[in-house]
């Protein structure tokens, strides 16, 4: 089955999610971004709603409510069904003890958030370039 | 306090001089006892001595008188054997009474009379064995001379009982005083004791009192520290959020609206973009700074000075090149303490040193070593002058500044030049002193303007 290319945004930050929806606009990428605000949701999308139409990449970040990035990161690599979905944390965190946490758990790359919309914008066009285009992950 | 502790010290010593006093007290009561026995028994000889002396002089006279009635030689044999007697029995007197000049002067005159005694009796013998008739008046004077030896010898003995009485009284009445002297100091120790007791125990509880208070002031202002280190820590971590946007979002309409903007909105939003970056790099150093202060989490190990200025030079390198810098660097110590810390502390200074150099002359910098003692630490005073430190000095022969503002400049982001000259934020200093802080050390700047800036760092010789 083709994945459909969906990129999942997880972030509680409304500025966040529009800055990081310029970006992708700006890439030229074809593909549907869909948002979520908090852990409970990126489960509830991944597990309940969607049940065959996993994202081809999430950007999570960390600090939400309800249910961290941290927790959902460890909910979805536990999850034989889900383990294969590649998960960026796009967080402004730069603490060590977090990048150890989420390699640990097995994110696929970890990003602190650029400080300018133009560093966004090539990160962004890098990852979704790779992640969408480049790789083959095993079908689901 | 001062005050209370000499009030102990005072009472503990009166104390002692009580419990001195008690001791003394008994003991001449017991010396008094002993010279007392002692002399009752002296008198007790002196009058037994005597009344042998007497029954010896009696034994003689009877002796003399039953021969000159019977003319039995027999009675001859107790006169010669009494009289050797006599004689060592005076003796033995004049030994006993050997200290007393009156009862000596009497017992000169008894010895006179017994010999007289003694002599005229022997004559008196010699004429009966001769077959002579005895003179009546030489037996009379025979019985006077006895009668008057007897008398003397009671007078010897009256003396001496009275000599004892008199001993015994005086002892008697001091005697009858050292109960109540005991008494008088037992009490005295007693309240003394109390008094004492009483101090020691209001000096405890003020001072445990004291400690509860500090305990309490020690808790809170941990509980403060705490949540100040906290505070600057999620202030600066929050704020950050915010600047991070201001600088995309202005980035974004730099970027998405370059075609509709007039030069001067262009120019604002680079001003924008300036003032938020430079936030950025406050923020950042403050964040840094609140890492720093929270120290607990890393670890102490052995620092190698040597090896670490090395590194430092290597990261520098370009700088050094660039301004042909001379770095003398002496023997320095392997001490003990929170190695990236250490770093960040020498790179500041070092590259301060650098960076405030003298246009168009090569930077030189020195980095001296010495063990000195507390007290010749400027500034600080500490309990134990002697304790040792390590000292190490960064001189320089930079631009150098007032040395109004030695102290000043460790404030943070506290600058004496304005951006356009030096690039900094005003931190390095403050870093480098919090981190002499967390070393238990200190550290202070000397210089005067264009001759010159020299950072002395302290580290205690056992530093935690």
């Amino acid at each position: 089955m083709n994945r459909k290319r969906t990129i999942l945004i997880a972030d509680d930050d409304e500025d966040d999610r529009f800055l990081v929806k310029s970006a992708l606009d700006d890439c030229q990428i074809p593909c549907i971004v869909q948002y979520v605000q908090n852990g409970v949701e990126v489960m509830n999308y991944l597990e309940n709603n969607h049940e065959n139409q996993k994202p081809s990449l999430i950007l999570l970040d960390l600090n939400m409510p309800k249910k961290d990035g941290r927790e959902a990161l460890k909910e979805i690599k536990c999850n034989p069904k889900l383990r294969s979905v590649p998960v960026i944390i796009l967080t402004t965190s730069k603490a060590m003890e977090d990048i150890n946490l989420c390699y640990g758990l097995g994110a696929n790359g970890y990003i602190v958030k650029p400080n300018s919309f133009s560093e966004l914008a090539d990160t962004l066009k890098i990852l979704t370039k790779f992640w969408l285009d480049v790789v083959t992950l095993p079908p689901i | 306090m001062k005050q209370a502790s000499k009030y102990i010290k005072l009472s503990f010593l009166g104390f002692a001089i009580l419990l001195l006093g008690l001791s003394w007290v008994s003991f001449q009561q017991v010396s008094v006892n002993l010279k007392n026995t002692d002399s009752v028994e002296h008198t007790q000889k002196v009058l037994l001595v005597s009344e042998v002396f007497i029954s010896n002089m009696k034994d003689i006279e009877t002796g003399q008188r039953g021969y000159l009635l019977t003319r039995n030689k027999s009675f001859l044999e107790p006169i010669k054997s009494s009289r050797i007697e006599v004689l060592l029995n005076l003796d033995t007197l004049q030994l006993l009474v050997k200290d007393n000049v009156v009862q000596q002067r009497s017992l000169v005159k008894i010895k006179e009379l017994s010999l007289n005694k003694i002599n005229s009796l022997t004559q008196n013998i010699r004429i009966v064995e001769e077959g002579k008739a005895i003179d009546m008046a030489a037996l009379e004077h025979g019985k006077k001379t006895m009668d008057s030896l007897r008398a003397r010898v009671s007078t010897f003995q009256k003396n001496e009982k009275d000599l004892l009485n008199i001993r015994i009284n005086s002892k008697k009445y001091g005697q009858s005083l050292m109960p109540v002297y005991q008494v008088l100091l037992s009490i005295a120790s007693l309240v003394l004791l109390g008094i004492s007791f009483f101090l020691v125990n209001s000096e405890l509880k003020r001072r445990y009192f004291t400690e509860k208070v500090l305990e309490k002031k020690v808790y809170e202002l941990n509980r403060s520290n705490a949540e100040l280190e906290q505070f600057a820590y999620v202030a600066s971590h929050d704020l950050q959020e915010p600047l991070r946007k201001i600088r995309a979002f202005s980035d974004k309409l730099q970027i998405k609206q370059k075609d509709f903007l007039t030069l001067d909105g262009k120019e604002t939003l680079d001003k924008i973009a300036g003032s938020a970056a430079r936030m950025q790099t406050l923020i950042d150093d403050l964040l840094n700074f609140s890492r720093m202060i929270n120290h607990k989490t890393q670890q102490i190990t052995q620092v190698h000075l040597n090896k670490l200025i090395e590194d430092i030079l290597d990261e520098l390198s370009d700088e050094i090149n660039q301004k042909n810098a001379n770095i003398d660097i002496e023997k320095l110590p392997i001490l003990r303490g929170y190695n990236f810390q250490m770093k960040q502390l020498f790179f500041n200074l070092i590259n301060n040193s650098l960076k405030y150099s003298l246009h168009g002359v090569n930077p030189a910098i020195s980095i001296k070593y010495a063990v000195i003692k507390a007290k010749y630490i400027p500034l600080v005073s500490l309990t134990n002058e002697n304790q040792l430190f390590h000292k190490i000095s960064v001189k320089d022969n930079g631009i150098g500044f007032e040395n109004q503002y030695a102290e000043k400049i460790f404030v943070i982001f506290q600058r004496l030049h304005n951006r356009n000259e030096f690039q900094g934020n005003g931190i390095g200093l403050t870093i480098c002193r919090r981190v002499m802080a967390n070393h238990n050390g200190y550290i202070f700047a000397n210089s005067s303007p264009y001759e010159g800036a020299t950072f002395d760092i302290y580290f205690p010789t056992t530093t935690a």
